[in-house]
Order: C-alpha cells, then sequence, then structure tokens
C-alpha cells in the first residue's frame, strides 16, 4: 500500500497543498473507515443511518411552522412570572453569565467546550425573534461573560477560587431573593408567589435547589448510616432504602397530598415547596448511596493513619476521607445532577407548570395542536445543552484534578 | 506525660490478651516492658500476632484483657487516654499510608496544625527540618504519588515525627520496599536509634536487628517465646522454636 512517505516530494502553490490534503483524506479514510471488509461495511451502514436520519428527520423538521416556539418563549422559559418584574430573572442570569465566565477563564488553556456552547445558545437567543429589550440583556450578559472571562486572568489563582466560590455560594439565595421578591405589590420589588413561576425558570430553581440540598444531606445521611449510634444509623438506613424503593412520581404524590396534613394548616405550603421536598427527599438518599460508595473505596489504612496521628474523627473526615472521596466521586455526581435535572421534569405532575408542564398546556391549546414536535424538539434542545454544559464542564474538572488518565470521548 | 520515676518502663504490658472473634485469640497473654531510649525489635512468623501486638501499644487494636500503660497512661476505652498515649507515639505503616490528595508538607502539617494548634509557619519550619532530616528536603511540595517507596517511608517518618513522639513504632517498615530502597530507610531508622529515641520496630531485616537494637523479642502463636540481647539472641537462643524459626529464616 502507499504510505505517506512515498508521496513525491513536496509541491508548492494551491494545486500542491489541494492534492496534499485530498492524498491525506483519502489515505485516513483508507485506514479509519476501509480498514477491512467489516469496517467497510460499518461504514457504510452508519452512512446511510446518517443519511436517512438527515432526509427523513432533520431537513423535514426545518421545513415546519416554528412559529410557536417564538409566541411562547417567555412561557417556555418562565411561565406566567409577571412581565414587569422579568428584569430580576434576567439579573440572576447575567450572574450567571458573569461568574460563568470568571469562573472558566482561569482554567487556562483554550475556551472550553461548555462555554462554547452556552455562548452559541446565547447567539441563537440575540438572532431569534425576541423582544428589544430581551436582545439588549443577552448582549449585556455575553458581553458580561467575556468581561467576567478575562478579567479572572488578571488575578492569581488563590483570588480567583474565593471570589468564584463566593459567587457560587451566595447564587442560590440571591436568586431565591431576586425571583420571589420582598416588597409589598406597590414596592420596587414585589413579591411574586411561586405559583407564578414556570417553565424552565421553575426546573432550573427547582433542580438547582435540590442539588445544593441534597448534596450535603445525602453526605449526612450516608455518615449517619455509618454512624456507631444505634438509632441514628437505623434512622439513616431506613430513609434512605424507603425511599430508594419508591419511584419518583409516587414521593412526589406522597409529597403533594401527605405534607400539608402532616403540618399544621397555618402553614399551608405551596405545591412548590412540597414538590421540592420531595424531590429533595429523592435525591438525597440517592446521592446518600453515592456518598456511600465513595467512602467505601478509602482503604481503612487511612484511617489509621489519621488515628496514629490523633485526627479526632471529624477532622479525619474533613481533612482526609471527603477530599479524596469527592475527588473520585466527581463523575458520579455530575451524572446525578444532570440527573436530578431531568428528573425534575416529573413535577408537572402534581400541577407545576415547568417546562414540560408548559409544554403540555401549550399544545393542548387547539391553535397549537399541530405543533406539539416543534415544542417537544425544542424542550430536548434546552435540556441537552443544559446537561451537556454540565458535563463537558466536568470533564475539564476532572482532567484538572487528575481524577481520570483517559480522555472523555466528546464531540 | 507523667515523668517516669527511675527504673520505670515507658511502655508496660501485663498479660495482654485479644480476640478478633470469640473462637480466635491472637494474643494470648502479652507481658513486656520496654524503656525509655531502647531499641526493640519484634520478630516472629507471619501470623504470630507481632503487628496485632505493636498496633495495640497505640490503641489501634483494642485488647479484651490485661493492661498497656503507655508513659504512665494507662489505655482504656477513654478517649482522653488514648489521645494521651496516642501523642507519645508515632507510628510508621508497612504500606507508608501518606495521605495521596496531600502534598508532602501538608502531609507532615496537617496534624500540628489542626491537633496541636501550632501556627502554620511554625509547622512548615519544623517539616522542612523533619525533611532535612530525612533526607528529603527537596521534595516538599510533591505528592506522594510522585515519590519511590523508600522516599513515601522516609516522608512517612517525618509525619509521624512532627508530632513530638516520644516512642516510635515501626510495623515491617521496609517490608514493601525494593531492596535498593531498602537502606535509606533503614538509615533514617538508625539515626533515630542514635539519638536515643525510643522505638519498637516489627522488622525481618536481621542485619539492621543485630546492629541497632537492645533487645529482641521473639513473638509465636499470640505469645512472647524469647527475649535477650542480639548477641543472646541471635548467637545462643535457648528456646526449640526460636532455633527452629532462626534456622528456617537463616537458609535465605
Ligand atoms: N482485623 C482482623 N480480623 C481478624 N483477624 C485478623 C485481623 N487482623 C489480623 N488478623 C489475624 O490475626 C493473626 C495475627 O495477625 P498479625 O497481623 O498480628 O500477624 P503478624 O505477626 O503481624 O504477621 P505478618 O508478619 O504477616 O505481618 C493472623 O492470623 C491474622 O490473620
Ligand atoms: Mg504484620
Amino acid at each position: 500500500m502507499k504510505t505517506l512517505s512515498d508521496e513525491p516530494g513536496p509541491k508548492t502553490g494551491a494545486r500542491g497543498w489541494i492534492s496534499r490534503v485530498a492524498g491525506r483524506a483519502v489515505f485516513w479514510a483508507r485506514t479509519n473507515l476501509f480498514g477491512s471488509w467489516f469496517d467497510s461495511l460499518l461504514t457504510m451502514a452508519t452512512l446511510w443511518v446518517a443519511a436517512s436520519i438527515v432526509s427523513r428527520g432533520l431537513l423535514p423538521m426545518a421545513a415546519l411552522d416554528w412559529s410557536v416556539i417564538r409566541d411562547n418563549l417567555k412561557l417556555i422559559l418562565t411561565g406566567s412570572y409577571p412581565e414587569p418584574q422579568l428584569w430580576r430573572v434576567w439579573i440572576a442570569v447575567l450572574y450567571v453569565s458573569l461568574f460563568g465566565g470568571f469562573s472558566f477563564g482561569g482554567a487556562g488553556g483554550r475556551m472550553p467546550r461548555s462555554l462554547a456552547i452556552v455562548a452559541a445558545a446565547q447567539c441563537f437567543l440575540f438572532l431569534a425573534p425576541i423582544s428589544t429589550s430581551s436582545k439588549a440583556y443577552v448582549a449585556c450578559g455575553i458581553a458580561l461573560q467575556l468581561a467576567g472571562f478575562f478579567s479572572s486572568r488578571l488575578l492569581d489563582a488563590r483570588a480567583r477560587a474565593w471570589i468564584a466560590g463566593a459567587a457560587w455560594i451566595s447564587f442560590l439565595p440571591l436568586s431565591f431573593f431576586l425571583a420571589y421578591g420582598m416588597t409589598g405589590p406597590d414596592g420596587w420589588m414585589p413579591v411574586v408567589a411561586t405559583n407564578y413561576w414556570g417553565g424552565l425558570l421553575l426546573t432550573l430553581m427547582i433542580s438547582l435547589t435540590s442539588i445544593a440540598l441534597s448534596f450535603p444531606l445525602g453526605l449526612l445521611l450516608a455518615l449517619g448510616r455509618r454512624s456507631s449510634l444505634v438509632l441514628v444509623r437505623a434512622a439513616s438506613t431506613c430513609f434512605i432504602e424507603v425511599v430508594r424503593g419508591v419511584p419518583l412520581i409516587t414521593i412526589l404524590f406522597i409529597a403533594y397530598l401527605i405534607i400539608p396534613l402532616a403540618l399544621p394548616a397555618s402553614l399551608n405550603p405551596s405545591v412548590f415547596i412540597r414538590a421540592m421536598i420531595g424531590v429533595i427527599a429523592f435525591h438525597s438518599a440517592y446521592m446518600a448511596e453515592n456518598f456511600r460508595g465513595g467512602l467505601q473505596g478509602i482503604p481503612r489504612t487511612q484511617y489509621e493513619a489519621a488515628a496514629s496521628l490523633n485526627l479526632s474523627k471529624g477532622k479525619t473526615m474533613v481533612f482526609v476521607i471527603l477530599p479524596q472521596v469527592m475527588k473520585r466521586m466527581i463523575p458520579v455526581l455530575v451524572s446525578s445532577f444532570t440527573g436530578t435535572l431531568k428528573d425534575t421534569s416529573l413535577i408537572s405532575i402534581i400541577g407545576l407548570l415547568d417546562m414540560i408542564g408548559i409544554s403540555s398546556a401549550i399544545v393542548s391549546n387547539p391553535e397549537y395542536m399541530t405543533s406539539s414536535t416543534q415544542v417537544l424538539v425544542f424542550m430536548a434542545a434546552i435540556y441537552f445543552v443544559l446537561c451537556y454544559s454540565i458535563s463537558s464542564a466536568s470533564y475539564r474538572l476532572e482532567a484538572r484534578l487528575g481524577v481520570t488518565t483517559t480522555k472523555a470521548g466528546g464531540l | 506525660m507523667k515523668t517516669l520515676r527511675a527504673g520505670e518502663p515507658i511502655i508496660s504490658c501485663r498479660d495482654v490478651h485479644k480476640w478478633y472473634t470469640p473462637e480466635f485469640e491472637v494474643l494470648k497473654g502479652v507481658s513486656y516492658d520496654f524503656y525509655e531510649g531502647e531499641v526493640t525489635v519484634v520478630i516472629g512468623p507471619s501470623g504470630s500476632g507481632k503487628s496485632t501486638f505493636v498496633r495495640t501499644i497505640n490503641g489501634l487494636e483494642e485488647h479484651q484483657s490485661g493492661s498497656v500503660v503507655v508513659g504512665g497512661v494507662e489505655l482504656t476505652h477513654s478517649v482522653k487516654n488514648l489521645n494521651a498515649v496516642r501523642s507519645q507515639c508515632g507510628m510508621v505503616f508497612q504500606s507508608f499510608n501518606l495521605f495521596p490528595h496531600l502534598s508532602v508538607m501538608d502531609n507532615i502539617t496537617l496534624a500540628p496544625i489542626w491537633v496541636k494548634k501550632e501556627s502554620k509557619s511554625a509547622a512548615r519550619d519544623r517539616a522542612m527540618a523533619l525533611l532535612e532530616r530525612v533526607g528529603m528536603a527537596g521534595h516538599a511540595s510533591k505528592y506522594p504519588g510522585q515519590l519511590s517507596g523508600g522516599e513515601q517511608q522516609r516522608v512517612a517518618i517525618a509525619r509521624s515525627l512532627a508530632m513530638d513522639p516520644s516512642i516510635m513504632l515501626f510495623d515491617e517498615p521496609t517490608s514493601a520496599l525494593d531492596p535498593e530502597m531498602i537502606k535509606e530507610v533503614l538509615d533514617v531508622m538508625t539515626e533515630l536509634a542514635d539519638s536515643r529515641m525510643t522505638l519498637v520496630v516489627i522488622t525481618h531485616e536481621l542485619g539492621f536487628a543485630k546492629a541497632v537494637a537492645d533487645h529482641i523479642v521473639f513473638f509465636d502463636n499470640g505469645k512472647i517465646v524469647e527475649t535477650g540481647s542480639p548477641d543472646a539472641f541471635f548467637g545462643d537462643p535457648r528456646e526449640e522454636r526460636t532455633k527452629l524459626f532462626l534456622s528456617q529464616i537463616l537458609q535465605h
């Protein structure tokens, strides 16, 4: 077979360049796509499948009438959150843009894929048929993201870590404060009750909160399960096993129906709170199992070394065991984070209008009855952008912490 | 630590019994006294209970009857006593057991900072001095995974020394090492012995035992079978069991 080194000497000019590239392409295709009759067969089959997906799936889809998305974009993203108060949601978005850019700026090297995807989504949003004020916000977000990205490069690693840490820890409380508000109806920041929250806003509020809370709760449950106190151990084990033995739907129904009965009538928690409790309970149990697995991976000798240095049990956990557990658990944690994000779609079953709830409401409107495909595809795209950003950010984190030596497969 | 009266042993074990399971008695009544500034080498066949015995001394294993008194403090279930005993005993393990997520410096300073409440800078200064002492001064910012076995073991020794123990316990510190690294670790231990630190060493390195030890303790089947100075023990063993063991290991 002809190899690259057998090629005639270097040619000059555009023609030479083209023939060199073409030669290389043929060589690459021969070795990688048609190396054996079996490879060739696989290549042909894959090409056929790809071609049919494009011709029967994507092309017809592009030809559909997508006005349903344009008309309902506000609903899909924020539900019935009052229009005049949308600036508060935008501020939260801008905050994420700024510190998202900031956090990744410090990572150095090329722009990470997740950031690129988010940027692409933003540009898409900017070009999409949305109101001028929204465009202004999106433009502002892109600018802040770049500002964050480049400003973080001016700081040293320590300052960067502190600022990013503080920013992300305060993010959830801040966004709750922004979204919920504080003043009476005539104040500058009127309260918007949670039953007005909807769409992507609701999805993110519930899933981010349950990620943030099920993480420490799961850790406590896992430690409780290993406790030497019988009662603590029994209670943790019981909670974990019961919750894991029941589907999320059931837990949501239980939370919906039982929590109001269990609590005094004066409290009367909103459906939002009930759903949140259900989702958090469910995910803490799974998180506890993740932590248990991680804790089991640490050899007994580490505890012994710490004990021989007279470190107390608590300090051993904090300084010796947990840092090792966390590092190993990043891949598992990320997959449960994306799982949480997607599972949240089930809350529509107890009447909350998250993205899925909203979309079924939209397609049940006779005007949009024929547009269910478009709505579904749009939902899928949003979920994909979110989950793929999370997981590709985590590959980066893993690579930086040296968790995995092999490259995680990616595009 | 209480001050010892003249002639009082620094570690005193009286009729120590330990069971791992109700049927399996590992230590069958061990009594022995260790004196300050002396080097004791514990030898014996595999599974005879040497590790269990030494781990009992700093409370990593609990004994069920008998008494262990370290520096005047009796090992009981009380956490206070356990801490008092452990603060006097450093322990070096066969598999080093460094904390893999911490640099060499952080491995050494973790306990001084968080247990002894030393200031960060004081702890770092002392860590550097200790690294110097074990010949690892150039490796402070490395991680355990980047070091050879012998280097890791020397860092582990420095980590134990950083807690200012008066006794160092070694459980086969060179068994996991390649031959060319054994000497660098034994040299550090010899230097500790020369500085009159109390050492209790489980080892199969007979050269070290003969040259450095003040006493040899021979363990078999959960009991101390024979004790003596290295000369007497290796030159003129009394017990048949000892003779058999020595003939087996000297064959190699
Ligand atoms: N945690 C444990 N649970 C139950 N049995 C154990 C445990 N640790 C040790 N043993 C048993 O107790 C006996 C003594 O073990 P020990 O580790 O003290 O022996 P050793 O003299 O140090 O042997 P070696 O030279 O192989 O290290 C062995 O039979 C061992 O299998
Ligand atoms: Mg042993």
